[in-house]
């Protein structure tokens, strides 16, 4: 269980960019931090991983303080671990499986059960066609992929994940929602994003990040009804939510329980 | 991407064996040093292409143009070889004053001789880079006992590379967009602010790689398996 608790963070040159932020992974199982471009989000990430030092306030896991040593630290990324926006960033290998076994063989771990977690963790992702091919020839979706399975290899309890659909067509967002949901059944997972329709459909608790800072949380029926906040963030609402103000219809829980729902009153 | 690495990686000799491979080439570069015989040079460049062209399915074209650039150099600095001042035996030659600058047949020879030489492990570097994948290089040189320094730097610089290159193509594309290479004036101000440009974008990657490399675990060693 993760917490931060009244974190500031400033960066050298001055940008105040986070305020006062307070967050708890026991409320959900999917957690969704939506914001708009610089609201603060990738520093928030970055402060959870150790990487960035808060000015004030802290981070516990499992109601341990962070400590800012390196081998805490690496003991604690086992636990928390995260994909970055940009899948470039964490891709050093040109070749998928040695990219995928990286973070294994840094912990030491045999060859046999390597070649059996990179396999587990390609299947997760979707990918284990892949396997034979050199990283810079996949796409920016397939990319964004084997970087989610390099960084699922190492099995850490809390996975962040800072925007993970941005960039990627419809298709691949679809598909990128199925793996995620597949993965949240083993971990918690926290998503950054300022895609309201995925939000809406994969997390079941919500902060709203506006100028570095927490302006609203909850569930996600209560946060997608407030207006003024999410106006204040530069937010819209997901379609679901839209459709089901204007026409007063029901208001589905995702889309694919509105999908269902349409099949059976046709039939 | 490097045109190098996508024949290395589709090519019909990559899933042959790399230390065949890598054997070959150094006894392409090796081998003719030893013997140091004219016709075994000449032997070792056809060969090579042969393996290239002919087994690995290069195509010809990108052959000969990824050649060309090493081959000006080198035909650059085979002249100044083969042009000799005030010798013996001129072919041709003409006179400014006392001296006389032109070819004789000793440095044509000499030139060729060198330029046959350098060909010939040119060649075999080609063959090797063009027909291997960087990472069975990489794999059997730990294998070889290489330092593990030289591994990882070996590492890093290809990984360097791509991301220099791809920022590089990047700004490029963004000022030709914006007009930035219409004349030479323009031109010279829009390669100095791509170098500058290049120069930070390549600093903030670089931060952005040793975090990444934290984030995996990395204790200071590159680690391949078997
Ligand atoms: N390295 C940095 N130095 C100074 N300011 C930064 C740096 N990185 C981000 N910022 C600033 O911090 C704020 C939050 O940025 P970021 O966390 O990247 O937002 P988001 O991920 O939500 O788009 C922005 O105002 C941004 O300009
Ligand atoms: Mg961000």
């Amino acid at each position: 269980m993760l917490k931060v608790n009244n974190l500031y963070y400033k960066y050298e040159d001055g940008t105040e960019a986070l305020n006062n932020i307070n967050l708890d992974t026991s409320k959900g199982k999917v957690i969704g931090i939506i914001g708009a471009n610089g609201s603060g989000k990738s520093t928030l990430f970055l402060n959870i991983m150790g990487i960035l030092k808060p000015n004030k306030g802290s981070i516990t896991y499992n109601d341990i303080p962070l400590k800012y040593n390196k081998a805490y630290l690496r003991e604690y990324k086992k636990q928390v671990n995260m994909v970055f926006q940009n899948p470039d960033q964490q891709l050093f290998y040109s070749n998928i499986f040695d990219d995928i076994a990286f973070s294994l063989r840094n912990m030491g771990v045999s060859e046999d059960i390597i070649r059996e977690k990179v396999v587990n963790a390609l299947m997760q992702v979707d990918a284990l066609d892949l396997v034979d091919k050199p990283i810079h020839f996949l796409s920016y979706g397939q990319k964004k992929r084997i970087a989610i399975a390099g960084v699922l290899v190492m099995e850490s309890s809390i996975l962040l994940l800072d925007e993970p659909t941005s960039g990627l067509d419809p298709y691949m967002t679809k598909q990128m929602k199925e793996i995620i949901n597949k993965i949240s059944s083993s971990k918690t997972i926290i998503i950054s994003s300022h895609d309201m329709d995925l939000i809406y459909d994969i997390c079941d608790y919500i902060y709203i990040l506006s100028k570095g800072s927490i302006i609203d949380e909850g569930e996600k029926q209560k946060v997608f009804s407030e207006d003024k906040l999410l106006n204040e963030a530069s937010l819209t609402k997901p379609w679901l939510v839209r459709i089901h103000e204007k026409f007063n219809t029901i208001l589905f829980k995702n889309e694919e329980e509105f999908l269902s729902y349409e099949e059976r009153k046709i039939l | 991407m490097l045109l190098i690495d996508r024949y290395a990686y589709t090519n019909r000799l990559k899933d042959c064996s790399p230390q065949v491979k890598i054997l070959l080439s150094c006894g392409g570069i090796a081998i003719p040093r030893l013997i140091n015989n004219y016709y075994f040079d000449l032997f070792t460049i056809v060969f090579m292409a042969v393996l290239v062209l002919g087994i690995a399915k290069i195509p010809v074209r990108s052959y000969f143009k990824m050649l060309i650039l090493p081959l000006s150099f080198l035909l650059l600095s085979i002249m100044t070889i083969v042009v000799s001042v005030n010798g013996y035996n001129y072919l041709y030659y003409f006179q400014v004053r006392n001296i006389c600058i032109g070819i004789t047949t000793e440095s044509l020879y000499k030139g060729a001789r060198l330029f046959i030489t350098v060909l010939s492990s040119l060649t075999s570097v080609y063959f090797l880079i063009l027909t291997t994948p960087i990472m069975d290089i990489i794999r059997a040189l730990k294998k070889l006992k290489v330092p593990n320094l030289l591994i990882e730097l070996m590492v890093l610089i290809y990984r360097s590379i791509f991301i220099f290159i791809e920022e590089a193509n990047n700004i490029y594309l963004a000022q030709t967009m914006k007009f930035g290479y219409e004349n030479k004036r323009i031109a010279l101000r829009s390669t100095a602010l791509l170098i500058r440009n290049l120069f930070t974008r390549v600093f903030i990657k670089h931060n952005e790689m040793n975090i990444s490399l934290e984030c995996k675990l990395y204790d200071g060693e590159f680690k391949l398996g078997d």
